[in-house]
C-alpha cells in the first residue's frame, strides 16, 4: 500500500517539493550496481567493478582521508587508476554498508549515501561514508562518481 | 531562439540567487558574512555557482569547483528522448557567457548530508529565464572540504521541460 503513493510522488513534478523517499523497487535497482561492486571487491574482480561504472573519461573516485595522526588529505583518482588497484593479492578485502543508506532518485539520476566499513583479512580497517552518484542510461544504473570519507578511529566492529 | 535556449540548457542549468528575484539588476557586490553552521558552509560553493550563473561569470563558477570536477546532466526532452552527458568543469564554465537573458535557479528544500570532509546536497530546482520557468529537475552536488574550504567535486542534475511547477 505504501508503494503506490511513493511511486505517484516520484512521477509528479519534482520542482518546489522536498525530496521524497525512493520506492523499494526503484531503490533496489539503484543499489544493484553497488551490490555488484562490493561483490567485486570481495572477489578482487576489477572487471566486475568496471561493469558498474560509466566509463566516459571523466569522473572517478575522490577520497577524504582522516589519518590517525590528525592530518587530512583529499585525493581524486581516475576510474582507470582506481580499477588498476583492484587486483588479486595477499589480502582479502570486504566492504559493506553498516546501516541503511539514504537513497534519492529523480528520473535518471540517483544518489546513495551511507556508512561503510572496509575490512582487511576479516578485521575492520577503515570506515566512513560512501557517497555514490549514479545515472541511468538505456535502463541501467551506473556509477559515474564516488566520494568517500575514510578514518581508522572509532570504526564499528574494529 | 529555441536553439539558443537548448544550447545553454545543457551548459548552464544552474543560476541565480534569491536577491535577483525582484529586480532586473544584479545585486551589489557586498557578500554576506560567512555562514557559521556546517550546512551553511557546505551551501557556500553551491550558492556561489548559482551566483556565477546569475552573473554569467564563469570565473565565479570555476572558483567554486575543484579543478578535476565534472558536471553531468540527464535530460528528458519533451518528446520523451533522454540523454546523459558529462562536461568537465572547464567545459561547463565555458558555456556560461555574458548575454542578455537573465538566468535564475531556485533550489528548494535541499537535503544536506555531511561526514567529516565530504558532503552532498540534493534538492529540486526550477530554472528561470527572464523570470519564466524554463526547465526543472533535481540538483545533486558532491562536495569535499580541503584546507578548510568546501568545493564542488561533481554536480549532476536531471532536466525536464514538462511538468515543472509554475513560477
Amino acid at each position: 500500500m505504501i508503494f503506490l503513493p511513493l511511486l505517484l510522488a516520484a512521477a509528479a513534478p519534482a520542482a518546489d517539493k522536498p525530496p521524497a523517499p525512493a520506492s523499494t523497487s526503484d531503490a533496489a535497482a539503484v543499489m544493484a550496481p553497488l551490490k555488484a561492486w562490493f561483490a567485486g571487491i570481495d572477489a578482487t574482480d576489477a572487471t566486475a567493478i568496471r561493469a558498474q561504472i560509466r566509463i566516459d573519461g571523466g569522473g572517478g573516485a575522490t577520497v577524504a582521508v582522516n589519518r590517525p595522526d590528525g592530518t587530512k588529505q583529499v585525493r581524486h583518482i581516475t576510474w582507470e587508476d582506481y580499477l588498476a588497484k583492484i587486483k588479486p593479492g595477499e589480502h582479502r578485502y570486504h566492504e559493506q554498508f553498516t546501516g541503511s543508506p539514504t537513497i534519492q532518485i529523480d528520473g535518471d539520476i540517483a544518489m546513495v549515501w551511507g556508512d561503510f566499513t572496509l575490512s582487511v583479512d576479516g578485521k575492520v580497517a577503515t570506515c566512513g561514508v560512501d557517497h555514490f552518484d549514479l545515472v541511468r542510461e538505456n535502463g541501467a544504473w551506473k556509477v559515474q562518481n564516488v566520494t568517500w570519507s575514510q578514518r581508522t578511529a572509532g570504526c564499528p566492529g574494529a | 531562439m529555441r536553439f539558443v535556449l537548448t544550447a545553454f540548457v545543457m551548459l548552464a542549468p544552474l543560476a541565480a540567487s534569491a536577491q535577483t528575484r525582484s529586480t532586473d539588476r544584479l545585486p551589489p557586490a557586498n557578500p554576506l558574512p560567512p555562514p557559521t553552521s556546517e550546512e551553511g558552509q557546505v551551501m557556500t560553493p553551491v550558492n556561489a555557482m548559482f551566483d556565477g550563473l546569475a552573473r554569467r561569470d564563469s570565473a565565479i563558477i570555476l572558483a567554486a569547483m575543484r579543478p578535476d570536477a565534472t558536471a553531468m546532466v540527464a535530460a528528458e526532452k519533451a518528446d520523451g528522448t533522454r540523454s546523459v552527458r558529462r562536461l568537465s568543469a572547464a567545459e561547463f564554465a565555458a558555456g556560461v557567457k555574458p548575454g542578455p537573458e537573465r538566468f535564475e535557479e531556485r533550489l528548494s528544500d535541499p537535503a544536506i548530508e555531511i561526514d567529516g570532509d565530504i558532503a552532498m546536497v540534493w534538492g529540486p530546482y526550477t530554472f528561470l529565464v527572464d523570470g519564466k520557468v524554463h526547465h526543472c529537475g533535481v540538483d545533486h552536488f558532491d562536495l569535499v572540504r580541503e584546507s578548510g574550504s568546501w568545493k564542488v567535486a561533481n554536480v549532476t542534475w536531471s532536466s525536464r521541460t514538462t511538468g515543472c511547477a509554475a513560477q
